[in-house]
Formats: structure tokens, C-alpha cells, sequence
């Protein structure tokens, strides 16, 4: 187990380094500068490109950059927060982030698992075609759309959350809602097929005969089987998630992450681009590996070893 | 052999199980009747589709949707257990009456160890504690001929034989001392060899167990070598039972005979050829308006197209089902 986690951190070390290379060149190949825009004539953009090493060539920038993240600097924010170090300002708005994200995924799991069981149960019956419509809505309709309606009818209308920022407790719902909506519609779908295919198993007859009630049926061995492909989906959306959602910071005015991702690209803030996508490529790989560990807890036929 | 006369076990009547399907309702099951007694070994053979399979699973009440049973009684050690609501079979499933299954590969949970498995119906049909649970376990192991079984009972299946794996099956079906055992098809997703030992295995514990055993197969060969008596079945009816002897030295219905010569046969000459039964089986969601059988049978009679042949006593405990026993009997009779 140690020698396979240790094979697999070298394994994300070369994957994460591969994935900034390449985010490093398309980023460079996108026209523009983080200085264009600025009201500045051009000696003065020369020297902010001097300044910041943007002048030299593009090899030699390459090189300056992945040698200071070998040493854990992702440089500073060159427009967005200028000069502010890039890791403060994952470290200021991570953790916001984190906590409405790491909320609506607990929301996703706690609601979109029963569903799915329940629509797997009832096959058929009226429960399993409300599910089934409910759910599918629920992965059709964007986010913004469950955004802006939820924040029209509870905010707005009804006035039982705030409408904007996360200063008390009940601000965190309507976010949570909207954020979490989409996976547990999808969790919902992943884990009624995986289950009714569970239930059609001979081990499920197996279990029949011996005389084990629904409830042991269900959930004792037709949902543990079930679980692979819901694992497989969690494993990234638990980093995609954690890392913010643009479309939902933005509409409840929360200063998490997510949209410095979009912001970063739209100012050419090299570094802010880097810092996080580096940052997401490093969650994503460490999920997986948590992934492939739970597998393997989940299902003992899985090894370990490759 | 039985003793002498011994209790009713079981005595099914009149069962009729179907299917409602979209493309309309599957009669599987049409009308079988049979009893067994206490420590009786019934095989019950037949094809593919002929629904012995079928009414096993009624007598366990584990039909697979949409199956249901339409008509006819279970009596089970005096009790009808058609009526029984699902909990109430619950507490039998497992406990009285316990099952093992074709395929061993796939019949047991693979994200459990065995012995959770085999622990989990303990716990549910006895009082004994873990300890108490943990030596069963080791006993039915021993029993069953697993090796090692205390190292065994935390292994998962995948760690185990097609042939070990039935044998905790095996185990499975009788931790909990059934009064009977259906084995449904236990020999044939295995290779002969594995097949020999699940079979000299089940012929071991029915001699030391003394419970009653329905040996569902398509194998004669099997059913020769542990079952008192059979049924033979064929498109959802018994179309003759008797004894083992009755059966194979004195068949008395065309299917049953063919059966007999589709077997092959170790003295044979060189280049004998083995004889077929020729066609396939009934279209079950509109069977036929006289025997089932009437279509592919050598013998078929203008009468059998068209009315359905009744019970003939062709011997004591033996009966056939088909108008060449009721041609015969006449036959007998006006020859006097």
C-alpha cells in the first residue's frame, strides 16, 4: 500500500508538471498581455513587460517559471491583485470556496444516494417517475437559471435568505442549493442504474433465499456494488467543486476561487492562470488517488498493484 | 432409500406460476402437483424452459418480477405457505427451507467475505452468539470439505474455486439445518471433475443429514445416482413421475424414453449416433390445445392435438401423463 501511494505521488508529480507545460504554452499562445488595456503609452508597458520578465524569450520564461515552482512560488498576481503573491490569494479564497463547495457535495451525497435507492426500489411506480423527471430536469437546467430562480423565489420573494455574501449562517443555503442541485440530480441517475442492475445479480437471490429482508437487500448488498461508478463521479467533482463555481460566486457575490479562474484568463494574469490551474490539476490528482483507494475498500477484488 | 412411511413434507397442488410479460402472459409452471416426504430426494428433470427451475423458486416464494403464482397451494410441513405474507417467509427462506444455485460464480456477494455471508442468515434464523456462530461456521466448512476453514471464512469468493465456492453454497444452504434443501442445477456450470465431487458431496450429506432434497437437473446421470424418485417435466407439466427404477428401466412417456436415448452411453458401438428429440419446446405464451409434447412426439395420435391427456397409473407411485398409457390400459382391458 505505501510503495503504491509512493509510486503514485511521483506519478502526479510528473502529471501535474506535464499539465502546466501545456497550460504554460496555449496560455502564451492566446494574443494580448495583462498590460494592454491599461491607460499607459507603450514605454511604460515595456518597462511593466521588463519588469515582470514578460520581454525576455518565451523558453527563457518557461524555464524562470518552472523553476520557481519547484520551489512552491507561484509568482504574484500581475493584474488582477497586483503583486499580491498568488498563493495568498488561493489562501484567501480556498478556504470560502472550499466550505460552500465541500457543503453542497455532503448536500449531493446525502440527498442524491436515498433518491437513487428509492428510485431503484420502486422501479416503475410512480416514486420512480417522479425521481427520474425531478432528476433529469435537474442535470438540464443550468446553473445560473437555478441560481437567479431560487434567489427570485427565496430571497426575494419570500425573504428568507439574503440575497448576497455569507455572513450568516442562512446565507450558505441558497449557494449549497444550487451548487450541490446538479450532482445530486446525477448521483441520483448514476446510482438507480447501477442498483438495478445490482438487484438483478444472482447474489441478490442468493441473499433472497436465505430469507434477508428488503432493507439487508438494499443496502447491505446490492448498494455496496453500486457504489464503483458513484465513487468514480465524486472523485473529480469533490476537486472541481472545492476549487469554486464561477457561476454561483458570482450570482450570490461570494469571493471565493472559482472566479478568479475566468477572471485570470480574461486579464492574461499569467501568473494567477498558472497558480490555478496548477492548483486544480494537484486536487484532481489527489482525488483520483483517494478514488483508487476507496475502490479498493469498496470492492476487494480490486488490487492495488499495476 | 427413505424409511418405511414417513411424514409429508411438502405437497404442492395444482401450481400454476406466470409471467406477465409485455408480449402477454408466460405459463412457466402449469399445473404441477407432487408431495415429498421427510428425507426423500425428488429430482425433478426436464429442458430448458420447462419450468423446473421455476416452480422451485415458487416453493421459496422468490418468483423474479413480473412472475407470479396464479393458482394452486404449497403445503409446507402442514402449513400453506402461498398465503404467507413476505415476512412470514422470510423466516422460513433460509431457515426451513434453503436453496442452492446454478451458477456459484456468481451467486454469492463479491464484496463480503464468505463467512459474512454464511454468518448473516445465522443470525437472522438462531440465537447463537458470535462465538456460537464462528464454530458453526467452522463446522459446516468441515462439513462441506473445505480445508483451513477458519483461515477460509475470512476470504472473499474471488479467492475461492468454482467448486469451493459451491461448497459454501453448500454450507450456506445448511447452516441453519433445513427441513429441505432445493438445489437448483448445482452441477452445471461446473467441469465434470468438480461436478463428480459436488455430487459424491451431496450423496455423503444426505446420509448424514436427514433432510428432504428436490434436485432440480438436466443431467440423468446425477438424478440416478441420489434421487429416490423423479418428476419429469416438459413444458410447464409433470409429464411422468416414479420411482428412479420406474424412470429409467420402465419409461413409460415418449419424452421421458427420448431423454433416455439422448443420453450417451459408454458401451456404445462405434459410430452410434445419439438420437435427438426432434423440434424445439412450445411457444409457453400460447401453448397448445391438447399435449405440449403432441408436436415433436413420434407416437402423436390425432386425439392428442386436441385434448389434454390425463393422469395415467402406470404402476404403484408411477404416473404418466399421455394418451398412449390411456391407449394401452384400454387396450389391455378389451384384450381380456
Amino acid at each position: 500500500m505505501a510503495k503504491y501511494i509512493a509510486k503514485r505521488i511521483m506519478a502526479a508529480l510528473f502529471t501535474i508538471f506535464v499539465a502546466a507545460t501545456i497550460t504554460f504554452f496555449l496560455m502564451k499562445l492566446v494574443p494580448g498581455s495583462p498590460f494592454t488595456s491599461e491607460k499607459t503609452n507603450e514605454i511604460a508597458q515595456a518597462a511593466l513587460n521588463e519588469k515582470y520578465g514578460l520581454d525576455k524569450p518565451i523558453y527563457v520564461q518557461y524555464g524562470k517559471y518552472i523553476g520557481q515552482l519547484l520551489n512552491g512560488d507561484l509568482g504574484v498576481s500581475l493584474k488582477i491583485q497586483k503583486n499580491v503573491p498568488v498563493t495568498k490569494i488561493i489562501e484567501d479564497s480556498f478556504p470560502i470556496s472550499a466550505q460552500i463547495g465541500g457543503l453542497s457535495i455532503l448536500f449531493a451525497i446525502a440527498f442524491g444516494i436515498p433518491l437513487g435507492c428509492i428510485a431503484a426500489l420502486k422501479r416503475g411506480k410512480w416514486q420512480d417517475g417522479v425521481i427520474r423527471v425531478f432528476s433529469t430536469a435537474g442535470i438540464a437546467i443550468p446553473g445560473f437559471v437555478i441560481a437567479t430562480t431560487s434567489m427570485l423565489i427565496f430571497s426575494i420573494n419570500l425573504g428568507w435568505f439574503p440575497t448576497y455574501g455569507l455572513d450568516e449562517p442562512s446565507s450558505y443555503i441558497l449557494p449549497v442549493f444550487t451548487l450541490g442541485f446538479y450532482p445530486m440530480c446525477y448521483i441520483a441517475r448514476l446510482l438507480r442504474s447501477s442498483m438495478l442492475e445490482a438487484m438483478g445479480q444472482d447474489y441478490i437471490r442468493t441473499a433472497k433465499a436465505k430469507g434477508m429482508s428488503v432493507f439487508v437487500i438494499t443496502f447491505k448488498h446490492a448498494m455496496r456494488n453500486s457504489l464503483i461508478p458513484v465513487i468514480t463521479y465524486i472523485g473529480p467533482l469533490v476537486a472541481y467543486t472545492l476549487t469554486g463555481a464561477f457561476v454561483v460566486e458570482k450570482v450570490f457575490n461570494i469571493p471565493g476561487l472559482g472566479r478568479y479562474f475566468i477572471k485570470s484568463i480574461e486579464n492574461r494574469d499569467y501568473n494567477m492562470i498558472m497558480g490555478t490551474t496548477v492548483f486544480l490539476a494537484t486536487l484532481i490528482i489527489l482525488m483520483n488517488l483517494l478514488c483508487d483507494i476507496l475502490y479498493k475498500i469498496v470492492d476487494p477484488r480490486i488490487k492495488l498493484t499495476k | 432409500m427413505s424409511e418405511a412411511k414417513n411424514k409429508t413434507l411438502l405437497s404442492v397442488d395444482s401450481l400454476e406460476v406466470s409471467f406477465f410479460t409485455y408480449a402477454g402472459e408466460v405459463k412457466a409452471v402449469r399445473g404441477i402437483s407432487y408431495e415429498l416426504e421427510e428425507g426423500e430426494v425428488m429430482g425433478i428433470v426436464g429442458e430448458s424452459g420447462s419450468g423446473k427451475s421455476v416452480s422451485s423458486y415458487g416453493l421459496m416464494g422468490i418468483i423474479p418480477e413480473p412472475g407470479k403464482i396464479v393458482s394452486g397451494s404449497i403445503q409446507f410441513d402442514g402449513k400453506e405457505i402461498t398465503k404467507l405474507a413476505e415476512k412470514e417467509m422470510q423466516k422460513i427462506r433460509g431457515k426451513d427451507v434453503s436453496m442452492i444455485f446454478q451458477d456459484p460464480m456468481t451467486s454469492l456477494n463479491p464484496v463480503y467475505t464468505v463467512g459474512n455471508q454464511i454468518d448473516e442468515s445465522l443470525r437472522k434464523h438462531t440465537d447463537l452468539n458470535k462465538q456460537q456462530r464462528k464454530d458453526r461456521i467452522i463446522e459446516l466448512f468441515t462439513l462441506v470439505g473445505i480445508n483451513q476453514p477458519e483461515k477460509r471464512m475470512n476470504q472473499y469468493p474471488h479467492e475461492f474455486s468454482g467448486g469451493m465456492r459451491q461448497r459454501v453454497m453448500i454450507a450456506m444452504a445448511l447452516a441453519c439445518n433445513p427441513k429441505l434443501l432445493i438445489a437448483d442445477e448445482p452441477t452445471t456450470a461446473l467441469d465434470v471433475t468438480i461436478q463428480a465431487q459436488i455430487v459424491e458431496l451431496m450423496k455423503e450429506l444426505k446420509d448424514k443429514i436427514n433432510m428432504s432434497i428436490i434436485f432440480i437437473t438436466h443431467d440423468l446421470g446425477v438424478v440416478s445416482e441420489i434421487c429416490d424418485k423423479v418428476a419429469v417435466m416438459y413444458a410447464g407439466n409433470i409429464i411422468e413421475r416414479g420411482s428412479i427404477d420406474d424412470i429409467f428401466y420402465n419409461p413409460k412417456h415418449p419424452y421421458t424414453k427420448g431423454l433416455l436415448k439422448s443420453v450417451p452411453k459408454l458401451n456404445a458401438d462405434d459410430h452410434e449416433r445419439l438420437v435427438p428429440i426432434e423440434g424445439s419446446p412450445v411457444d409457453l405464451i400460447n401453448p397448445p390445445k391438447g399435449c405440449a409434447f403432441a408436436p415433436r412426439c413420434e407416437n402423436c395420435m390425432k386425439i392428442c392435438l386436441t385434448e389434454k391427456p390425463p393422469v395415467c397409473h402406470v404402476g404403484e407411485n408411477h404416473e404418466s401423463v399421455c394418451w398412449l398409457n390411456v391407449k394401452e390400459e384400454f387396450e389391455k382391458e378389451s384384450g381380456k
